[in-house]
């Protein structure tokens, strides 16, 4: 099944602290030492307010999924791929698979270079960070659509966990991206891909959903592409599919 | 307190509108360009850079004080000119062909012209081509690159090549960031410095400008 979907921009829409955070603003998280820090932090909070605010107005998410076998999936791992992968490991067991795409639209990043042309350094960066969000939260909003999907089609049980893989993270090299292009066809909703395997508009997110029991989701990361690695987001991803229940 | 270091506190708040009034009092008042921009302006910036570099302030701090930077920049800028005082180096900037990954480079080139250079900043998805023509028009002294991507990095090797070829190699450097570079890189493809963040890049252009 392949499916398009317009989504609402304030459901992409960040919460303020997750903007803040990411701009190092403590209240969110920062290392300011500070004493004076309060009148600063409220500064950075009405900027991150109204930058959230101009991403509701300008985003326009869009996004689509569609779904495929493991066997069609394999060669989408392929290109350029150096050593085991959490995704290598995993997708075999998958109870289904769907590649995804999801944007928030050229308007917000065309808004994001008026404001830096126009010396407004502080609310472009906020807006590019809250844009950023927006296109993750987009992510999920489509991986909602495909957990619908799966439900309607009984393929949903109450072990059941969908975890997203992008290329250009753990271990899945950014060069798959022209084979999953070639296969989802993005165009559709107004992403295209350049010559380095980026995706215009930049605020977009591509990826496989892999649905399948929990268990296959356990993974140890200590891949070749763990070693170095600082983000290590697969903690807080694994842990949230433990918590959350397969058919909510 | 003296107008310049008013002007200079005032910019570390991030009081565009006041920074413009206070540069426009301090020429009134018969104070020449250029000490109205490194006792004043450059000076406030400077305090901000070291205050960030110690997590005293955020990154909407610095990003609010440069824009006020600026309004008194573009104040002086003319004036500045007028008098043939020359600016205190030329850079040319931008992310490489292909990567459209930009925050970081935007970063250096604000803290760039916070420390009074000229930035000639060629945005993102830039091809080997335009940084070295862009730096021969303007007469630069250093050609900065960006690239996040481990696809785009090989294109800092092209830039390097491309100043060998046209005889720039030497002449202007070249300093490369990004989150997945290293020095070692930089070295590794004849590059002249690495540069972690936007208070590093000051600090190394103004070494190879002989104005640290
Ligand atoms: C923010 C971000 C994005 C933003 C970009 C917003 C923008 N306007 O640039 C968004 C969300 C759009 C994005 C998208 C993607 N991204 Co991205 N992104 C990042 C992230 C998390 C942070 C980069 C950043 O802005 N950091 C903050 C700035 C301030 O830091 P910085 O760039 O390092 O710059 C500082 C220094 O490095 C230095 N510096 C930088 N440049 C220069 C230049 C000079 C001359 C000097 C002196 C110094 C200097 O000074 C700067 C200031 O301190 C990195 C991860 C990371 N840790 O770097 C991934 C990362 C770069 N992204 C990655 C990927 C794969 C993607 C996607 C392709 C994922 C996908 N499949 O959807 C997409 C591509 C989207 C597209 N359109 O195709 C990968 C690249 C992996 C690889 N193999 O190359 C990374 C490394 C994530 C990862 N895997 O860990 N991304
Ligand atoms: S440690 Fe890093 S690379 Fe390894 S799986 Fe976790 S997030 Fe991915």
């Amino acid at each position: 099944m392949r499916a398009l979907f317009d989504i609402a921009s304030d459901d992409t829409a960040p919460q303020v602290e997750q903007v803040l955070q990411a701009q190092g603003v403590p209240g969110g998280g920062g290392r300011s030492r500070s004493p004076d820090d309060a009148p600063r932090r409220e500064r950075a909070r009405q900027l991150a307010l109204q930058a959230i605010s101009l991403y509701c107005e300008q985003a326009v998410p869009r996004g689509l999924f569609d779904e495929l076998t493991a066997d069609a999936f394999e060669p989408l791992l392929r290109p350029g791929e150096i050593g085991d992968s959490p995704l290598r490991q995993i997708y075999p067991d998958a109870g289904a698979l769907a590649l995804y795409a999801v944007t928030v639209g050229e308007p917000v990043s065309e808004l994001i270079g008026r404001l830096f042309d126009a010396d407004d350094f502080a609310l472009a960066s906020m807006l590019d960070t809250a844009a950023s969000h927006g296109a993750e939260l987009a992510a999920q909003a489509i991986k909602a659509r495909w957990r619908e999907h799966l439900l309607a089609t009984g393929r949903l049980q109450p072990t059941t966990g969908i975890m997203e893989f992008s290329p250009g993270y753990c271990g899945w090299e950014v060069t798959a991206q022209q084979p999953l292009f070639a296969r989802l066809r993005p165009a559709e909703i107004g992403i295209a891909l350049n010559s380095s395997f980026l995706m215009q508009p930049l605020k977009s997110v591509s990826g496989v959903l892999v649905a399948g029991d929990k268990e296959i989701f356990m993974f140890d990361p200590e891949f070749e592409c763990c070693r170095g690695c600082q983000a290590r987001t697969c903690v807080d991803r694994i842990n949230s599919l433990v918590a959350e229940s397969g058919l909510d | 307190m003296d107008l310049l270091t008013r002007l200079s506190e005032s910019l570390q708040g991030g009081d565009a509108d006041q920074v413009a009034e206070l540069t426009r009092q301090a020429l009134a008042a018969g104070l020449a360009p250029k000490p109205i921009l490194d006792q004043g302006l450059i000076a406030g910036m400077t305090v901000v850079g070291d205050r960030f570099k110690a997590h005293e302030i955020f990154l909407p701090d610095v990003l609010l004080a440069a824009k006020a930077m600026y309004a008194g920049l573009d104040l002086l800028r003319p004036l500045l000119a007028k008098a043939g005082v020359a600016t205190g180096g030329r850079v040319v900037i931008g992310t490489v062909r292909g990567d459209l990954h930009d925050i970081g480079k935007n970063l250096v080139a604000i803290m760039l012209r916070g420390a009074g250079l000229e930035v000639i900043d060629l945005g993102k998805d830039v091809a080997p081509e335009r940084f070295v023509a862009a730096a021969q028009e303007h007469g630069a002294q250093v050609i900065g690159m960006s690239a996040l991507l481990t696809t785009t990095m090989p294109v800092m090797r092209q830039v390097v090549d491309l100043c060998r070829e046209r005889g720039l190699y030497g002449k202007v450097k070249l300093i490369v960031g990004g989150a997945p570079l290293s020095a070692e890189y930089a070295r590794e493809i004849g590059a002249d410095a690495y540069c972690f963040d936007g208070v590093n890049a000051v600090d190394v252009v103004k070494r190879y400008l002989g104005t640290a």
